[in-house]
């Protein structure tokens, strides 16, 4: 490389580097998982859900082991427990909506459900609790 | 005096600190590395969430998954006995940036900065005594905005700087705290709700001073002893990974005035002109 480039290029990936470190700070204000937005302990959020999959004839039937063989980690394989939401609340109920439509979409064994719902309480803070609704995308059960 | 206010990034300075540095991270790398190989090799079957952006990526199978983490280990263990670190450096941060580029459940703060620290070690030239010094400036920069956007973001929410955060967090361990090796008066302190009206602005002051400090001469020193005991004190009371570890090593080593880090170079502070 020659003393010119070099002397740019390193211009170009410093300048840049710390552009995009700086958007990634903002992004972390509105973005529900903030990756390299560094916002450490953002809250003592508590959450608990409710998971069930809704079958084809409307049975609502709670979900069981073969739910945590299929999500690990994140705090979700066990969501009927009240937990701490590890990374605040919004990033917690993304994985959540997250996992219900991963489950949804790559059980092919899997002829009576139609879609899973979650009935997800959570305790922002020292706020009263709230109770919010997620929905997984209806799955093709043939 | 040069004109150009990023003259600072051409200087040749010592890669001591660098260098050095390249061991605990190296450790740390091929700590999580082989963890991946371990327990995450098989991802495919387990919920994962992909990047839109990085779609692109190959999905590998557990034993393809299994052999590029152990690859990437062994590269960064390379790395720390210092052969070839110009390349071994490139590989670990090849291996560890895909392993966080497949999934938005793989990223957590501790690797995120991992990745940053691996970057600045890669650009940098480990196999030689001296070297550009824009990778050192650029990790001294990123190893401020991580404790300024965490002390920032805890000063503009009213529930972190009021003491809410911290006291519930203690709240909800209360009886974990209790059957610690705490004296009881210690214990009453910290589920006090008023003692953290004071807590919480303590730490985002510790977070914007450990931000700030090592950038002037004068209050370096108690910045890095400042950091060095509140990541002790996180290692003790939060289950944070490696973060500990990894902070502590990457101020420590940029940072610290020490003959063995900088030889007979003398460190610019930002109060004088043209940074060197």
């Amino acid at each position: 490389m020659s003393d010119t480039s070099s002397y740019a290029g390193r211009r170009v990936v410093f300048v840049g580097v710390l552009l995009l470190q700086a958007f990634f700070v903002v992004r972390a204000y509105w973005a529900p998982h903030n990756e390299f937005g560094f916002q450490m302990f953002p809250e003592a959020s508590q959450w608990q859900a409710e998971v069930v999959r809704v079958t084809t004839d409307g049975r609502q039937v709670p979900i069981d082991e073969s739910w945590s063989e299929l999500v690990r980690g994140r705090g979700l394989a066990h969501p009927g427990h009240r937990q701490h939401a590890n990374n605040g609340l919004a990033s917690q109920l993304a994985f959540l909506e997250d996992a219900m439509a991963w489950v949804a979409g790559n059980t092919p064994d899997d002829r009576e459900t139609l879609y899973y719902e979650a009935t997800v309480t959570t305790w922002r803070n020292a706020d009263p609790p709230e109770v919010t609704v997620l929905r997984s995308p209806t799955r093709q059960v043939p | 005096m040069s004109r150009d206010p990023l003259a600072f990034l051409d200087a040749t300075m010592p890669m001591r600190r660098l260098y050095w540095l390249r061991v605990p991270v190296g450790l740390i790398a091929a700590w999580y590395l082989i963890d991946v190989a371990r327990h995450e090799r098989d991802y495919r079957d387990h919920f994962h969430r992909p990047y839109r952006f990085f779609g692109w990526l190959p999905d590998l199978g557990p034993a393809a998954m299994a052999t590029v983490m152990i690859a990437g280990a062994v590269a960064a263990l390379a790395m720390v006995a210092g052969v070839y670190p110009r390349v071994t450096s490139k590989l670990t941060l090849a291996a560890v940036g895909y392993h966080l580029a497949l999934s938005a459940t793989n990223f957590h703060h501790n690797r995120a900065y991992l990745a940053i620290a691996l970057f600045a070690l890669a650009a940098a030239r480990l196999d030689r005594d001296e070297g550009p010094a824009w990778p050192l400036w650029l990790l001294r920069v990123q190893c401020s905005v991580v404790y300024a956007a965490s002390g920032v973001s805890k000063l503009v929410d009213p529930d972190w700087i009021g003491g809410t955060v911290t006291w519930l967090r203690v709240v909800h361990q209360e009886a974990q705290v209790r059957a610690s090796i705490l004296p009881g008066w210690a214990v009453d302190l910290f589920v006090d709700r008023d003692a953290h009206r004071l807590f919480a602005p303590g730490i985002v002051a510790t977070e914007l001073a450990i931000a700030l400090g090592p950038w002037f001469r004068r209050t370096r020193p108690w910045a890095l002893a400042l950091a060095v005991v509140f990541h002790v004190l996180i290692e003790l009371t939060s289950r944070v990974e490696t973060f500990s570890y990894l902070a502590v090593s990457v101020i420590v080593l940029i940072w610290l005035d020490h003959p063995v880090l900088a030889g007979r170079h003398r460190e610019p502070a930002v109060t004088e002109p043209g940074l060197h």
